[in-house]
């Protein structure tokens, strides 16, 4: 590089003033750009663990028999029962899909129960709240219940059961119609081997190795993954992701014309200058590459600060979100729990690469004008 | 034969919005820039002089004629080439001393060593002796705003010679100074003209300092004529 270039940007940047203020207003719109990419990632993924976690887990096998599970990517295994009913109550009727499982894990639903000595000699159900307010029950209220055979030889059996459980995930595809049941009692209403559900979690870092997973697992039922048994919401996690990506993209190109603006700023406060470095025989081309590097060197170093700011807000948020859940906001209250604040480093990756192109094209473009400052400038002032 | 630098019908007017001829500054002006002279050009303030020496460096384009330097017709030469033979064959002095304000005295001479391409090193000595050379060993590291006017015009002088350059061409260099500065600043130019066998083309008031000039030319009606020395 021409000594004279590299002098002239240096010059440039330790220039207090508008290229400051250019690195400060970077860094100011990269910071927040980054912390709501971990939030929206970490929230997402949060959400993903929760629905993954109450509904059916990473991986499900139907059937009695399979090995071959690799316990390296496995967090837990386990067995339930699955089958459909109708439930009634005095006056209302819901259609549910049942399922046994030893205990509900209340790590993720809000669960109310009954107490013991409330307990009526009858099998219990949790049943959901959107469920008891569409039968119009509560807790330690009688409800009957019709359970659909699930083999050819079954027979349709009525049952009378306890509400024993009322949950509430948030997640109304699963509110609508889940029931639980405890496992001993299902396997007695279902008896096909189909009925047997076995549930995969698999570790943090293998989740998105489902298919070679399932690939590994030898069964003579079907394996099948959350992706493929909610594929609508799966689309919806996917699809909510790009549109907020594309808005904070959206945001980092308005802000990368910004430095156009700036660069087109400096050419007309720095005319004088570029008149007297062509004077003294500067070419166009250094000064426009002396000009591009300062701007570019200012901007690339607003969003290495942005970064750096907006993983310290991200990977702090947690609290804050902690303190806005024990605000009681009913609509943050469930989506503020279990919070893990990750680094989406590829689209991090991305938005830093989009902006770093899109400042260069259009400072490039701005830095066409230094073509039309001539050294007589500095005479005519024109 | 070829000169440093060589004017050959040159016209120079300027648009004006009341006439399609515009206002004519300079017409048909020849002459020839002697090898290692000094040549002062005289004339009364609007006849054109400054425009004159902007045409001679190439600053500025007539609007006829052609301007030769070393035989060479400038009015051919890309941007590329043009700022090479600015930055190599020729050194400008201005009246307003036309620093960087940024750069400090020892970064001012240096830059057009620095567009040239020579390397740091060879840079800061050549513009330290220059400086030496100009009495301002202990202003290197100011700034322009921190020197007084002779001292940024020695600046100037330093770093109009940084590159060796043929040529010099200097625009009423003493015109801002007080008598004392003027002298020395009068004094340092022709010695380096001497010294280095350069050619100087200088545009002035001042006729004490043109008269110490091999040649003197007076500009006068738009046209130049040479003015025998008493």
């Amino acid at each position: 590089m021409n000594p004279f270039v590299r002098l002239w940007s240096k010059k440039r940047i330790l220039r207090k003033g508008r290229l400051t203020g250019c690195m400060v207003l970077i860094s100011l719109v990269m910071a927040p750009v980054v912390a709501a990419l971990i939030f929206s990632q970490s929230m997402v993924n949060s959400m993903i663990e929760k629905f993954v976690r109450i509904s059916d887990g990473h991986i499900q096998i139907s059937g009695s028999s399979y090995e071959n599970i690799p316990d390296e990517y496995v967090l837990s295994i386990k067995k339930t029962v699955k089958g459909y009913a109708l439930m009634y109550s005095a006056t209302e009727t819901a259609s549910l899909q049942l399922k046994g499982v030893s205990e509900i894990n209340s790590d993720y639903l809000k669960l109310e129960t009954i107490k013991e000595d409330q307990k009526k000699n009858l099998n219990g159900v949790c049943i959901s709240a959107t469920t008891a307010e569409q039968l119009g029950v509560g807790l330690g209220d009688k409800v009957a219940m019709m359970v659909v055979p699930d083999t050819e030889h079954g027979v349709l059996r009525p049952v009378m059961l306890q509400v024993t459980s009322i949950y509430s995930t948030g997640y109304n595809q699963i509110d609508k119609n889940l029931a639980f049941i405890d496992y001993s009692y299902a396997t007695r209403l279902f008896e096909s081997a189909e009925s047997r559900i076995t549930e995969i979690i698999l570790k943090t870092d293998f989740q998105n190795n489902l298919n070679e997973i399932k690939h590994i697992i030898k069964t003579d039922g079907i394996i099948t993954d959350w992706q493929q048994n909610n594929i609508s919401i799966y689309n919806n996690y996917i699809v909510s992701m790009q549109s907020i990506l594309m808005v904070l993209i959206i945001i980092v190109i308005v802000a990368a014309f910004f430095t156009a603006s700036v660069a087109n700023q400096i050419v007309e406060d720095d005319s004088r200058e570029i008149a007297l470095a062509k004077l003294l025989g500067s070419t166009d081309s250094n000064v426009r590459k002396s000009a591009f590097l300062s701007i570019f060197a200012v901007t690339l170093s607003g969003m290495a600060i942005g970064l750096c700011l907006g993983i310290l807000i991200g990977m702090n948020l947690s609290p804050v979100l902690v303190l806005l859940s024990e605000k009681n906001i009913l609509t943050l209250d469930y989506y503020l729990v279990d919070f893990k604040a990750t680094i989406p480093w590829s689209q991090i990756g991305l938005i830093m690469l989009i902006m770093a192109a899109v400042s260069a094209i259009s400072v490039m473009i701005s830095l066409r004008h230094t073509r039309k400052i001539t050294p007589m400038r500095l005479f005519t002032g024109v | 034969m070829t000169y440093p630098i060589e004017l050959k019908n040159i016209s120079k007017s300027f648009p004006t919005a009341d006439s399609k001829l515009g206002l004519q500054i300079l017409n048909n002006i020849n002459f020839c820039l002697n090898s290692n002279e000094s040549t002062a050009i005289i004339g009364k303030s609007g006849t054109g002089k400054s425009t004159l020496l902007q045409i001679c460096g190439g600053l500025d384009k007539p609007t006829e004629g052609t301007v030769l330097i070393d035989g060479i017709d400038i009015s051919k030469l890309n941007d590329a080439k043009m700022s090479e033979l600015r930055n190599k064959r020729i050194g400008f002095i201005f009246q307003a001393n036309m620093l960087l304000e940024d750069f400090t005295a020892l970064e001012n001479v240096m830059v057009p060593a620095m567009i040239a391409g020579k390397n740091k090193a060879e840079c800061i000595k050549n513009a330290e002796d220059l400086l030496k050379q100009m009495g301002l060993e202990d202003r290197m590291n100011h700034y322009p705003a921190q020197l007084s006017g002779g001292e940024k015009q020695r600046v100037a002088i330093a770093r109009a010679l940084i590159n060796n350059p043929d040529v010099i061409l200097a625009d009423e260099p003493t015109g801002s100074l007080d008598e004392e500065n003027a002298k020395e600043v009068e004094d340092r130019l022709l010695d380096v003209v001497k010294s280095g066998s350069r050619t100087l083309l200088l545009v002035t008031h001042n006729m004490d300092f043109a008269k110490r000039c091999n040649r003197i030319l007076l500009l006068k009606n738009h046209t130049l004529t040479e003015e025998k020395k008493k």
